[in-house]
């Protein structure tokens, strides 16, 4: 055997044990699992893709990294219908059943909360990425914290830009009957009073989410002659409560609702989004770290713009990849105590959280539709516009 | 605090127009703008319900299904949601054909038919979620307002009125005055006479269920342009036809429009003096009062 063949003989074998040991360690390495109950059917299902689609496409992009610490990532899906009752049955399946190594909670404040105390017992780290309401939080929870800003700071940076760029006297609240929208509005009045006394709240209408036509209540509004409408609903009812106004001639200063980002909104308004503000927690060119390649991975996974629900999930997912990688392990009690620990900035913006695990470092951004862009009006240094008239109305 | 009390000064405001003209023409505007689609999409469901004697839970997937085709109608061919009305009416009035033959065998059997139709329309629902996806979908269209007696209402108001009205007294020229209308009348009120007279029962009730699916699409339509549609809107909507019917009557056509008309009053006085959540409550509270107080509805003319 001559000196060349003997150096491919070594190579081959060499290729052969140690290739095959790399590859017999990624295809038995037991897979890290985590689980979560997502709403894919029911009213909340078209919101929930947003969880859905970002924690795929992180879970994907880990296991193309090689997975963490050499483990390949699992996800466990459920669907919860949009229903808390189911979520409840599944997240008790995900920890008792499945046993799952982390979990993320689902899509929604109600949701969220319904689950909460099954996760405390069940002693599995939790991060909620779509829950807004602070009285999840109001308790201690030890394992489970808060991507979302807390609902305090939905209205806050709109209410500081009507109030002093726009002469706010009067406002009016339309909103859903739901646990979100009630603790928005609830934070944001309590946030009117301490910081604008002078402002009058001349109506506070809840409707229910079955409610058919939204004229006669903006109509109400109208009659109020508040300067400024805050409220909606989740997308579908945020439309309604736009397209109301519009329709029955209501043309305050300024119209603010939640959910106004998703480009569905406009899509299912039209012009008549023209100059409606909306929270975001996150847009397209946030100068976040990751921002931009997480835009253009989104964009090429699940063909669509990525607005701030899927910053949002995809932050979460990789808060646990990075808590992990840190922590060296899989030890739960380690990455609990390092995730009520940390203070850092995701894809999504700041993150630190209290001791009771809720959101304490994230602020939200105010944005206007204008020519079908969504522009940043708030916070002032993020400002790409200024604020333009409502539906064009000087 | 006081300056944050909404209800408060809200009901200051209240007083200061507690007589004015307005108070009242806005909710019965209102109401009357909502109670005709209202009236549209449950008469579908009393005609099949007075031919048939079926309580036929598909209703408000025929619904969905009428706003989808305008919606695509729309998407892909550029179609005005006003022309898209007749291609509505014929599609889904064939599809109520469908349906009505699978329905039919067991539609005698009171209790099968209604868990046949009540499986018929989750399968639909959910055959719908998969190809049209759980997006609700919306064409803004006449959304601007116009005003009437110092009432602002959106413009498509005035769509859903000439649509509904010419629907409604269409269907009901059609019952008074040609053969298919008087054999649908008989057979609603008497089968058995019906067939002796040589009225072929069978093709009577394909034709009313067919146009029963048929006057809810046209409903679809209207409320993609003034509400929303989605995979899962039927039950929603069925609830409202249920409170409709019971107080028009059971199978009763002209309650059923007079009904919705109500029912349209009734939520509007109720947003308009009390809450969106008390409106509903009360026209909810209607469903067991009228079946206790007044069975057979407000003409007494519906079935038991």
């Amino acid at each position: 055997m001559s000196q060349k063949s003997l150096i491919i003989l070594v190579c081959l074998v060499s290729m052969i044990f140690f290739g095959g040991e790399v590859y017999a360690q990624t295809k038995e390495a037991k897979p890290i699992v985590f689980g979560v109950a997502i709403a894919q059917t029911g009213g909340f299902a078209r919101g929930a893709r947003s969880e859905l689609h970002s924690v795929i496409l992180a879970s994907e992009q880990i296991n193309k990294a090689g997975g963490l610490l050499g483990r390949p990532v699992k996800l466990v899906i459920y669907d919860d219908q949009s229903k808390e009752s189911v979520a409840v049955s599944l997240y008790r399946k995900l920890i008792y059943e499945d046993k799952v190594d982390f979990l993320l909670s689902p899509f929604g404040s109600a949701q969220t909360a319904a689950v909460a105390s099954i996760i405390e017992q069940g002693q599995i780290p939790c991060i909620s990425p779509m829950a807004a309401d602070p009285r999840i939080w109001e308790v201690k929870r030890n394992w489970n914290v808060q991507i979302l800003a807390s609902s305090a700071e939905y209205f806050r940076e709109g209410i500081d830009l009507v109030a002093n760029e726009m002469g706010l006297k009067t406002i009016a609240f339309v909103y859903l009957d739901s646990a979100m929208q009630v603790s928005i509005v609830k934070e944001t009045t309590k946030y009117l009073t301490e910081k604008y006394p002078n402002v009058k709240v001349v109506l506070d209408a809840r409707f229910p989410v079955a409610l058919e036509d939204y004229t006669s209540l903006l109509a109400k509004a109208k009659a109020s002659k508040a300067d400024a409408l805050f409220g909606g609903g989740f997308l579908q009812q945020s439309i309604e409560v736009v397209k109301a106004a519009k329709s029955v001639g209501y043309e305050p200063k300024a119209i603010n609702v939640v959910f106004g980002p998703d480009p569905l909104f406009y899509e299912g308004l039209g012009k008549n989004a023209e100059g409606v503000m909306s929270t975001s927690g996150w847009e397209i060119g946030t100068p976040t770290p990751g921002s931009d390649e997480f835009t253009k991975t989104y964009q090429a996974r699940w063909n669509e713009e990525p607005y701030y629900d899927m910053a949002a999930c995809y932050a979460a997912f990789n808060l646990f990849a990075e808590a992990i990688r840190n922590v060296g392990s899989f030890d739960k009690k380690a990455i609990r105590d390092y995730l009520y620990k940390i203070k850092t900035t995701t894809v999504y913006g700041d993150y630190a959280v209290n001791e009771n695990g809720a959101q304490i470092a994230k602020k939200m951004l105010t944005i206007q539709w204008q020519n079908g862009k969504k522009k940043i009006l708030m916070p002032k240094n993020y400002r790409t516009a200024a604020p333009g008239p409502l539906w064009g109305v000087k | 605090m006081l300056a944050h009390s909404p209800s408060r000064d809200f009901e200051t405001s209240r007083k200061t127009k507690e007589l004015s003209m307005e108070m009242i023409l806005d909710p019965i505007l209102r109401g009357i703008a909502v109670g005709v689609l209202y009236a549209l999409v449950s008469s579908g469901f009393a005609l099949i319900l007075g031919v048939m004697k079926i309580i036929n839970l598909v209703q408000g997937e025929f619904l969905m299904l009428g706003g989808y085709i305008t919606f695509y109608l729309a998407l892909f061919f550029d179609v005005n949601p006003i022309l898209s009305l007749p291609i509505v009416f014929v599609l889904i009035f064939l599809f109520g054909i469908l349906t009505e033959q699978v329905i039919d065998p067991v539609a005698s059997k009171e209790s099968a038919g209604v868990l046949l139709t009540f499986g018929l329309a989750a399968f639909i629902r959910n055959l719908a979620l998969i190809g049209f996806t759980a997006n609700f979908r919306i064409i803004p269209y006449l959304v601007d307002p116009f005003t009437i007696l110092g009432v602002s209402l959106p413009q498509y108001t005035i769509l859903n009125f000439a649509i509904a009205t010419f629907s409604m007294a269409t269907l009901f020229i059609f019952l008074k005055t040609t053969s298919w209308g008087k054999a649908i009348r008989a057979i609603s009120q008497n089968v058995n006479l019906a067939q002796v007279c040589g009225i072929e029962a069978r093709k009577i009730r394909l034709l009313s269920y067919g146009l029963g699916a048929a006057l809810s699409g046209i409903g679809g339509t209207l409320l993609i342009i003034s509400r929303n549609v989605n995979p899962q809107m039927g039950p929603g909507y069925l609830g409202i036809m249920f409170a409709v019917v019971i107080l028009g009557g059971l199978g009763d056509i002209v309650g059923a429009c007079v009904g919705g008309i109500i029912i349209g009053l009734i939520t509007a006085f109720g947003e308009f003096f009390f809450s969106s959540t008390v409106a509903l409550a009360i026209v909810y509270l209607l469903v067991p009062l009228m079946l206790l107080v007044r069975p057979r509805g407000l003409f007494n003319r519906g079935e038991l």
